[in-house]
């Protein structure tokens, strides 16, 4: 069976869609609501100090309930989000987002929570998404972060994060996050840049790959650049790095992929770009999702024995390296596809489909389980909180 | 200027294509429909700054954010089938080719959202890795894993899949 043919087989069955009239009036209605509705808006966030949206609207004083898993009964350790938009902190009251009709993203930082709308909180129509400050005492700041298309790209310690800006042009901007809000300090063309790989320090890294030569393996190379130096925009790039999966101490880990579909993990140093360690036998599938400090990382297993549910692993990055013998070991009996959040030295696997999250450490330990009915994600927190 | 102008034009060229995305994304006719007119009514929002760039890309991947969003509030709105037979009422099916296609639509159904649409880029679409991953704003090795773990739940459904396709993501 050739998969490009039968799905295109499949397509054909869809109803073309020829009205642009229909997508018109419902962007125009929309619009219409939103200048209606803007200077409300712009009044609430002037007023930058009012208490927000507290769960149970007795103005913030009703704790997350540590037993705060769907089903009842279970205590998990880190802040979560709902199908109908409530984030659930494991340490403190719950708040309601807003602007979460079409989902978003929230990521935990020292100065509170920094939440992207899919839709809406924005003041004016043409803003295609939204981006706030929920600070932890409920008051949201707004910040004028807009338009970007990209998740946000946060540094280790939450104080910066860097996006993707201009609707798919091509740019970039680099903002510090602190109590006062949102503050932009670096921008830049992503010239001959394909993403925002991560951060190094306080450097940001980049990866771009050029597949120019048409054949299937892209030649991708990383560099490094300082948003708050001087110095033009990645100067220098080095081979060999597809994809970064986490930084540590100035060095980075990534994968590097090459034909034959021979896959090792590679540390290097982040300055020189020098390799410093190579694993190609590790039992992992390509793609790990490493803690925001690089420590620890978390991927399937590479020839699982069940089809629909690999089983996840877990390592320490310095053990791979300074053991080559050493291997990833089970995460606890972790199964699925979802998404992974840590906290310390402790991952928390999501299966993807019934929500079960196992939280294990990196010695294999299982802290704790849940099972959620409307929980849709975790939130990864940076630095410290 | 009209803030809109060329955007009847675009749809009327490109939305029987994106029709055709959305319908692999969704798998019903409904749901695909809603998706389009969803990512299109967004896309006219926005039409002044996306004109200019690449509004097809915008609004594919506007469909994808959608279409995980709504997978994740609504859940599944497709049944996957443990079993072909079940589909086509436990019959043996004469047509070799209608059933290959239930067996396309039970897999594409058991996929994650992420994995889907990176399949259907990568298989319909014929977008390389690099596009995939900046379609959907993540890295090249997210693509990588949905790509390789959407191909291996597929083929547990679909032993048909050429092999060399699940080999050149490994």
């Amino acid at each position: 069976m050739n998969l490009h043919d039968e799905l295109g087989g499949l397509a054909d069955q869809a109803g073309p869609y020829t009205d642009p009239d229909k997508a018109l009036a419902t962007a125009k209605r929309r619009n219409a609501l939103k200048l209606t509705l803007a200077p409300l808006a712009l009044v609430l966030a002037a007023a930058a100090a009012v208490p927000f949206a507290l769960s149970g609207g007795d103005g913030g004083a009703t704790p997350a309930a540590s037993g705060s898993a769907d089903t009842g009964a279970m205590a998990i350790g880190v802040d979560y989000v709902t199908e109908d938009g409530k984030l659930v902190t494991a340490t403190g009251p719950d708040f309601q987002l807003e602007g979460w009709e079409n989902g978003g993203e929230v990521a935990r930082v020292p100065a509170g929570w920094l939440v992207t709308s899919y839709d809406k909180v924005r003041t004016s129509p043409d803003e295609p998404a939204g981006l706030y400050l929920l600070k932890p005492d409920g008051t949201i700041v707004q910040t004028d972060v807009r338009p970007f298309d990209s998740s946000l790209t946060i540094s280790p310690d939450g104080t910066m994060f860097a996006l993707r800006t201009g609707l798919m042009k091509g740019e970039f901007a680099v903002y510090r996050v602190d109590d006062d809000g949102v503050e932009k300090f670096a921008a830049a063309p992503m010239t001959n840049v394909n993403a925002l790989a991560g951060w190094l320090g306080d450097e940001l890294t980049f990866y771009h790959a050029d597949e120019s030569d048409g054949s299937e393996q892209a030649v991708v190379s990383w560099g490094v650049w300082d948003p708050a130096g001087d110095e033009p925009f990645v100067t220098e790039w080095y081979p060999g790095s597809p994809d970064l999966t986490g930084t540590l101490d100035g060095t980075m880990t990534f994968w590097d992929e090459r034909p034959g579909n021979e896959w090792c993990m590679v540390r290097a140093d982040g300055d020189t770009g020098d390799e410093l360690g190579r694993r190609c036998d590790l039992a992992m599938s390509i793609g790990v999702t490493m803690s925001p400090d690089g420590r620890y990382g978390v991927g399937s297993v590479k020839d699982p024995t069940d089809e629909n549910a690999p089983e996840m692993l877990i390592f320490e990055t310095e053990m791979l390296f300074d053991d080559v013998a050493s291997q990833p070991i089970v995460a606890c009996g972790a199964t699925g596809y979802g998404d992974t959040v840590w906290l310390g030295d402790v991952a928390y696997l999501t299966d993807g489909v019934r929500m079960k999250v196992t939280a294990c450490d990196v010695d294999g330990n299982l802290i704790e389980t849940a099972e959620f009915d409307t929980m849709i994600s975790l939130v990864q927190a940076y630095g410290e909180v | 200027m009209d803030r809109y102008e060329g955007f009847r034009e675009f749809v009327l060229a490109r939305g029987p294509a994106l029709s055709r995305t959305a319908y692999l994304l969704c798998g019903n006719h409904a749901g695909a429909e809603e998706l389009v007119q969803e990512a299109l009514a967004k896309t006219a929002s926005h039409w002044r700054r996306v004109r200019d760039g690449n509004p097809e890309g915008y609004v594919r991947r506007t469909m994808v954010n959608q279409h995980t969003s709504w997978w994740r509030k609504f859940g599944r709105r497709e049944r996957p089938y443990a079993d072909v037979s079940e589909m086509v009422g436990g019959r043996p099916d004469s047509s070799h080719a209608t059933t290959e296609r239930l067996v396309l639509v039970t897999a594409l159904a058991a996929l994650a959202p992420k994995q889907r649409a990176a399949i259907v880029l990568r298989f319909y679409e014929d977008l390389s890795e690099t596009e995939i991953a900046d379609a959907l704003g993540v890295a090249n090795g997210t693509v990588k894993r949905n790509i390789h773990d959407g191909l291996r739940r597929m083929r547990a459904l679909m032993p048909s899949i050429d092999d060399i396709e699940l080999e050149a993501t490994t």
